[in-house]
C-alpha cells in the first residue's frame, strides 16, 4: 500500500520565470498537491464523489452526525525545505453569523495549523491556510474534525509560488492534469462485450443476464456496495413486482422494511455474493466514471478513476450501458435526453383531478426530489446532541426522529443533477434542525442520531431519449407493446413538495400522488438510444417523460429494465448487430429468451 | 326496492316542475344522478349584486348493496365550477343511519369533504368503499360497522358513508368540465376578476389559466395580489411567466418588495432569480 502510495504521491515541481518580477526575475517554485480522498488513512472521513462533476473532485467529509469524526492522515515528502503557502480546498456548507458546522484543522508535524472558512461562501474555493516551514524529507499531515457536521476538504496544496490555485473549475481542471502530470489517455485499458456503467439495480441485473447469455461484462460502479439506491448507504427497499425476471431479480431485491432499515446492510452482502458467483462479471467498485466518447454515433469507450486513488482506467465494449441514473454516459457521448416536466400538452399527460400539480401547463424543472433517509434510536444513557442553529433556518419548528422517503427535496430553481451538493446538504440541516428539536421534547434524552445518509437518494433526474418515449398515455391505456419487457403494476407514483399546496409545511416534505392503473408495460424501444447506435439505458434514465416515470422508477421496474437489456446485448452480440436492430431484425428470439428468464440455467457462473 | 324508487323519482320530478329558479338565473345543462335515475338541472345566475354562480337541486339515490334512498340538496358551485356551499330544502334534513336526521356536526363534515376536490373518494370505485377482508355490511341503510379504513372514514360524514360518496362524486364529477365549458363560453371582465379574487386557489387557477400572459404586465398590481395571498402552487405558475423585463419597471420591483416577507420560499426563490435578488441561506 505504502509503496502505491508514494507512486500516487502528488509532487509537482514547476519552474516560473518571472521577467518582470521586481522580487525574482527567475526562481524555481516547488509544490506540493496532496489529494484528501487519496489520504493513507481515512480515520472517520468518508470519501465522497457524489458532485465531482459540479466541483471538480472527490473529496474528503467528516459525516459524524455531531460527534467529531476520527482523524484522516498521510504522509508526504517535500523535496526542498523552504517556506510553503498552505492552501486548503473546501467550502462553508452553511455560511452565515454562527460558528461554521464544517470546522476543521490541518495539523502538519504535529503543529495545528487553523482553517479559518467562515469568510468563505458556499463555494468550493481554495483557502489560503497561511504558511509553514518545511524540512526536505517525509512529513505527516492530519484533517482534523472539529464538529462532526459534515467539514470537507477536497485538496491540500503546498508551495513556494505566492500564486492563488485557480477556482474556477475548468481552469481547475486543466491545472490539476498539469500539476498531477496526468496523460491524455488513461494508463490502463480492457476491453469486454458490455461496459456497464453504475451497480444501482438496474446495472446489478444487466450484469447477471448478459453474463448468463456468455458476455463478459465490466460492471462500474462509484460506491464500495452494489445496490444505488437500495443499498445499506441510502437504504431504500426494492418495488414493484419481478415480471419475466423472477429468479434474477431475487438475487438483488430487498425484503419490505422499512425505508431506512439498518437491514440493508444484509441485502448488499446477498447482491455482492450473487454478481461475484459470476466469472464473467467484472466488478469495478469505487471507480467513478468521467468520461466517454463517441465517433460515428458510437460509444467508444467509458474513462473511470478509482474514487480514492484517482487512478484511470478506460473501458472498450462493442455495447455500452448507461446505468448510472443520471445519464451520464448519454450525456458525454452524446445521447439526446430530456430533463424537467414536460407540458401537458406536449405528450397529453393531463390528469384533471391534479392538474398542475401532475402535469403543467407550460413545462417547468420542478421534477421529483431527492432523499436523504435517516433514523435515530434510544439508547441506555443520556446523549448529548449540539445546538444546530445553521440548521434551523431549513428546519423551522418541525420535530422527527427518523425519516422515511417523504424526506425529499425538489425546487424549480435546482437542478437536481447540477445542484446535487446543494440539496443534499438542504436535507442535512432540515435533519439536524428537526432531530434537535425532537431531542428538546420531554424524555428524549437517551434519543442518539443511529445513521443518516451522505448520498442523495434520487428520484429523477436526465432522462435519454429512445426510439419510444415512455408516458402516461402508455400506462393509461394499458398499451401492450410487441417488445414489451418490462411489466408492473404498481401505482404511478408521482411526489410533489407539500409547501406547494401549504406553504406552512416544511420545504423538505414531500407527498405522492397515486394514479392506480392495473398492468402497464415498458417497451424494450424505452431501453436503447434514439442517437447513439450502442448504447442502452436501464434505471431512472431510461427514455420515458416525467410521469411516464412515476410507475417504473421503483427498483424491482428498473431492475427489470436492467435484466432485459443484459438479453438484448446477447442478441446484439450474437448476429453483431445494434440494439435497435435486435428490435426491428430479432425481436422473436430476443423475446424468447426474455419470455423464458427464470428458466435460463445459470452455467456461466 | 325498485318500486319504491320509481314512486321516489315521480315524486320528486313533480316537486322539480314546481321549484321556481330566481329570475336572474338561466338553465343551462343537465347533471344527471350517477345511477342516471334523475336529471338535475343547472342554472347559471347573475345577480345584481355579488359574485356570479351556479345551482342545482340535485336528487340522487344512494345504495348499499341493499337499500337505496333518496337524498335531495341546492347545490352552488362558482365560475370555475369549484363546489362552494350547500343547503337542505325545508322538511328534507339529510338522514344516515336509520334515517336519523344529520347534525350540524354532520353537515359540517360534509361541506368540508364536499370542498376536497381531491379527496380520497375520488380515487374509489363504490366497492372499495369496503376492505374486502373485513366485509361486514351493515343491515341499516348507509351504514358501515369497522369496515371501511381509516383513511376513507377520515373523509365521510359517520353514519352516511354511500351518501357522503354519491355526493361527492356528483359534486366534484363532470359538472366542473360542464361548467367551465358554460363559463368560457359567456366569459367577460366580470367573471375574470371574480375568478382572480376567488378565495379559492383551484379558482384562481381557472381564472389565470383563462388570462393572456401578454396582458401581465398590464395586470401586475392584481397578481402581486394573488401572489401574496393565494397558494404556492398558484404563484408558481404565475411567476412560470413573469419575465425579467416587467421588472424593469421600478413600479413592479417595489411592488414585490412590499410583499416580500409574506411570499412562500418557492415564490421568493423564483422571484429573486428575475430581480437578481439573493436568496439568503439554503
Amino acid at each position: 500500500m505504502k509503496i502505491q502510495f508514494f507512486q500516487k504521491l502528488l509532487i509537482w515541481t514547476i519552474t516560473s520565470f518571472f521577467a518582470f518580477s521586481a522580487w525574482a526575475q527567475s526562481e524555481e517554485d516547488i509544490s506540493i498537491l496532496l489529494e484528501a480522498e487519496s489520504f493513507q488513512v481515512k480515520g472517520g472521513w468518508l470519501v465522497d464523489p457524489q458532485f465531482v462533476e459540479q466541483m471538480g473532485s472527490p473529496y474528503l467529509i467528516a459525516h459524524g452526525m455531531g460527534k467529531p469524526v476520527p482523524d484522516a492522515y498521510t504522509s508526504f515528502k517535500v523535496p526542498e525545505k523552504g517556506e510553503y503557502n498552505v492552501w486548503v480546498r473546501t467550502m462553508n456548507w452553511v455560511p452565515g453569523s454562527w460558528e461554521s458546522p464544517g470546522s476543521f484543522n490541518l495539523q502538519i508535524n504535529k503543529n495545528t495549523i487553523p482553517v479559518d472558512i467562515t469568510s468563505t461562501d458556499s463555494k468550493w474555493t481554495w483557502l489560503n491556510a497561511g504558511k509553514v516551514k518545511l524540512k526536505k524529507g517525509s512529513q505527516t499531515l492530519s484533517l482534523k474534525d472539529l464538529t462532526g457536521f459534515d467539514g470537507r476538504c477536497d485538496a491540500i496544496y503546498f508551495t513556494t509560488s505566492a500564486k492563488t490555485p485557480p477556482n474556477d473549475l475548468d481552469k481547475l481542471t486543466s491545472w490539476r492534469k498539469e500539476v498531477l502530470q496526468l496523460p491524455e489517455t488513461p494508463e490502463q485499458t480492457e476491453e469486454f462485450d458490455l461496459v456497464i456503467t453504475g451497480g444501482g439495480i438496474a446495472g446489478c441485473a444487466a450484469a447477471i443476464s448478459a453474463a448468463e447469455q456468455g458476455l463478459l461484462v465490466a460492471l462500474i460502479h462509484d460506491r464500495p456496495v452494489l445496490g444505488g439506491n437500495a443499498s445499506s448507504e441510502i437504504r431504500v427497499h426494492t418495488l414493484g413486482i419481478y415480471g419475466h425476471y423472477q429468479r434474477i431479480l431475487k438475487m438483488i431485491d430487498t425484503e419490505h422494511y422499512p425505508n431506512g432499515s439498518p437491514e440493508a446492510k444484509k441485502e448488499d452482502e446477498k447482491r455482492l455474493a450473487n454478481i461475484q458467483k459470476y466469472a464473467n462479471i467484472k466488478l469495478y467498485l469505487n471507480y467513478r466514471a468521467y468520461d466517454a466518447h463517441a465517433e460515428n454515433g458510437e460509444v467508444q469507450w467509458v474513462d473511470a478513476s478509482q474514487t480514492s486513488t484517482g487512478e484511470r482506467m478506460r473501458f472498450k465494449a462493442p455495447l455500452f450501458l448507461d446505468s448510472t441514473g443520471d445519464g451520464w454516459i448519454g450525456f458525454w457521448s452524446g445521447a439526446d435526453f430530456m430533463y424537467g416536466r414536460e407540458s401537458v400538452e406536449e405528450y397529453g399527460e393531463e390528469w384533471e383531478k391534479h392538474g398542475e400539480l401532475w402535469s403543467p401547463e407550460d413545462a417547468d424543472g420542478f421534477v421529483m426530489g431527492s432523499s436523504v433517509l435517516w433514523r435515530s434510536e434510544k439508547l441506555d444513557k443520556a446523549m448529548n446532541f449540539p445546538k444546530v442553529p445553521w440548521a434551523m433556518e431549513v428546519a423551522s419548528d418541525h420535530s422527527a426522529a427518523n425519516g422515511e422517503w417523504q424526506w425529499e427535496f425538489s425546487r424549480n430553481d435546482l437542478h437536481q443533477v447540477d445542484d446535487a451538493e446543494e440539496i443534499r446538504d438542504h436535507m442535512l440541516r432540515a435533519i439536524y434542525g428537526s432531530f434537535y428539536n425532537e431531542k428538546q421534547k420531554a424524555g428524549n434524552d437517551s434519543l442518539a442520531l443511529q445513521w443518516v445518509s451522505y448520498l442523495v437518494g434520487k428520484r429523477e433526474s436526465r432522462r435519454l431519449v429512445g426510439d419510444h418515449i415512455y408516458n402516461f398515455n402508455d400506462v393509461r391505456d394499458n398499451v401492450q407493446f410487441p417488445d414489451s419487457v418490462v411489466v408492473e403494476e404498481r401505482e404511478v407514483d408521482v411526489h410533489f413538495q407539500q409547501n406547494l399546496l401549504d406553504p406552512s409545511k416544511p420545504d423538505f416534505l414531500s407527498k405522492a400522488l397515486f394514479y392506480k392503473v392495473g398492468r402497464y408495460y415498458v417497451p424494450y424501444r424505452s431501453l436503447y438510444s434514439k442517437n447513439i447506435n450502442n448504447l442502452f439505458m436501464a434505471g431512472r434514465c431510461f427514455s420515458c417523460t416525467h410521469i411516464g416515470l412515476g410507475g417504473p422508477r421503483v427498483m424491482r421496474t428498473t431492475g427489470q429494465m436492467g435484466a432485459s437489456v443484459g438479453y438484448a446485448a446477447s442478441i446484439c452480440k450474437k448476429y453483431n448487430v445494434s440494439p435497435r436492430d435486435v428490435y426491428q431484425k430479432h425481436l422473436e428470439e430476443y423475446m424468447q429468451i426474455v419470455l423464458s428468464s427464470n428458466e435460463h440455467a445459470e452455467d456461466s457462473k | 326496492m325498485k318500486g319504491w324508487l320509481v314512486s321516489g323519482i315521480l315524486f320528486y320530478c313533480i316537486f322539480f316542475n314546481s321549484f321556481k329558479e330566481p329570475e336572474d338565473c338561466t338553465y343551462v345543462f343537465d347533471l344527471p344522478s350517477r345511477d342516471e335515475a334523475f336529471l338535475n338541472q343547472v342554472y347559471f345566475c347573475k345577480p345584481d349584486s355579488g359574485d356570479y354562480y351556479y345551482y342545482s337541486v340535485i336528487t340522487t339515490s344512494v345504495c348499499n348493496d341493499e337499500n337505496c334512498k333518496l337524498a335531495i340538496l341546492k347545490v352552488i358551485w362558482d365560475l370555475a365550477g369549484n363546489y362552494t356551499k350547500f343547503e337542505t330544502l325545508p322538511g328534507k334534513p339529510l338522514t344516515k343511519n336509520d334515517h336519523i336526521p344529520f347534525t350540524i356536526t354532520d353537515y359540517d363534515k360534509l361541506h368540508s369533504t364536499l370542498q376536497n376536490a381531491t379527496s380520497i373518494l375520488g380515487d374509489k370505485t363504490k366497492d372499495e368503499l369496503l376492505e374486502k377482508d373485513s366485509l361486514k355490511y351493515s343491515e341499516k341503510i348507509d351504514g358501515f360497522t369497522g369496515a371501511t379504513s381509516k383513511e376513507i372514514k377520515e373523509a365521510v360524514v359517520d353514519g352516511a358513508l354511500y351518501s357522503t360518496y354519491t355526493l361527492w362524486h356528483l359534486v366534484n364529477g363532470d359538472v366542473r368540465k360542464e361548467i367551465r365549458k358554460y363559463t368560457q363560453s359567456t366569459y367577460d371582465e366580470q367573471m375574470e376578476a371574480q375568478l382572480l379574487s376567488s378565495a379559492n386557489p383551484r379558482t384562481v387557477l381557472f381564472g389565470l389559466k383563462n388570462l393572456d400572459e401578454s396582458s401581465y404586465p398590464q395586470k401586475f398590481t392584481q397578481l402581486v395580489q394573488i401572489l401574496q395571498r393565494s397558494n404556492p402552487l398558484v404563484n408558481f405558475y404565475i411567476t412560470k411567466r413573469l419575465t425579467p423585463e416587467i421588472f424593469q419597471n421600478p413600479e413592479n420591483r417595489a411592488a414585490i418588495q412590499n410583499v416580500w416577507e409574506s411570499l412562500d420560499k418557492n415564490t421568493q426563490s423564483i422571484l429573486s432569480k428575475l430581480l437578481e435578488k439573493p436568496t439568503g441561506g439554503g
